[in-house]
């Protein structure tokens, strides 16, 4: 085929460069080295173990968080019995086959046309983000948008859809 | 069978084709570099220390090579770099998708929003036999660089 070995090195070379020259002065640049990003969990506090006793008028409204945190089923369901409202990262399908009752759709990876539905929503109001489990990350991703855009109390469910439904928690679907 | 393929007109409009889609698709990787850092890093197969860096320099040499391409500048080479590319996307996708991912292909960025999928498998593959056919006959009509490498 005639391909000349030199040449490739150099553009890929050069290509290289210029984006780590770019990446350093762009004000849109990111770090060379990826910054982890480490789900935290929420302390004990919110998780109330007796579920059955969980004051409805219990107030969330000092409890703004200084990041997105990680809660776990428990938690998630002391929240769902609260005034928490959850919200679906997956699709639009996969939420319209099932999803946890009550919960709102809000695809992370369509996020500018589904946003609108966040106007009706308090800054104050706790958000609990979930996806499908432990392999997704949408919630995470989701969370910290979330939480940049000034809602304070956001929760990541890590557990998801798929711990929910295996507990047998209350949830909305096509079936 | 090949050989009937060997047409210039032909290779002129799959230089054409490839070098703009590799160009779109390296601005919209170059305009959220957050993003497809991100991107990346759902796939799960590249050490932390690394996605960024591919997510800096990847898109540049998209870039690179779609122009070059485009004008007809080292045609081979630029097609060779550009099926490599192409074949790492193609390996990746299917590992994630016999992984089950449901992920952000960021295959154009992320305002695309396409998820990996067998489409896009088979978008890769119309796209790696465009880049071998330009790789063994290159292709000179309209190019920058006439009578380049003999």
């Amino acid at each position: 085929m005639n391909i000349k070995l030199i040449p490739i090195f150099y553009i890929v070379f050069a290509s290289s460069l210029v984006g780590l020259i770019i990446n350093f002065i762009s004000p849109n640049g990111i770090p060379l080295i990826k910054a982890e990003r480490v789900l935290n969990f929420v302390d004990d506090s919110l998780a109330v173990t007796d579920e059955a006793n969980i004051p409805k008028e219990t107030n969330t409204q000092n409890n703004a968080l200084d990041e997105a945190k990680a809660i776990t089923l428990k938690q998630a369901y002391s929240l769902f019995n609260k005034d928490a409202i959850f919200i679906d990262a997956r699709d639009y399908v996969e939420y319209e086959i099932g999803h946890i009752k009550g919960a709102i759709t809000l695809p992370y990876e369509e996020f500018e046309k589904y946003k609108s539905i966040l106007q009706s929503i308090s800054k104050d109001t706790p958000l609990v983000t979930y996806c499908d489990g432990a392999d997704c990350d949408l919630s995470i991703l989701l969370g910290d948008k979330l939480f940049e855009m000034g809602y304070k109390q956001v929760y990541i469910f890590f557990g998801g859809w798929i711990d929910w439904q295996e507990n047998n928690y209350p949830i909305e679907s096509l079936e | 069978m090949l050989k009937s393929l060997n047409n210039k007109y032909l290779l002129l409009l799959l230089r054409v084709v490839l070098g703009i889609i590799f160009i779109y698709a390296a601005i919209e990787k170059i305009s959220d570099p957050a993003g497809f850092s991100n991107s990346i890093n759902n796939y799960k197969l590249l050490p932390l220390s690394l996605v960024n860096i591919a997510a800096i320099t990847l898109p540049w040499i998209e870039l690179s090579s779609g122009l070059l391409l485009l004008f007809g500048i080292y045609v081979k080479e630029n097609s060779a770099i550009i099926a490599v590319l192409l074949i790492v996307f193609f390996v990746v996708i299917a590992i994630s998708l016999a992984r089950g991912l449901d992920i952000d292909c960021g295959c154009f960025g992320t305002s695309n929003g396409a998820k990996v999928s067998l489409i896009k498998l088979g978008e890769n593959i119309v796209m790696i036999v465009m880049g071998y056919l330009l790789m063994r006959f290159g292709s000179e009509l309209f190019s920058l660089k006439e009578k380049s490498e003999s």
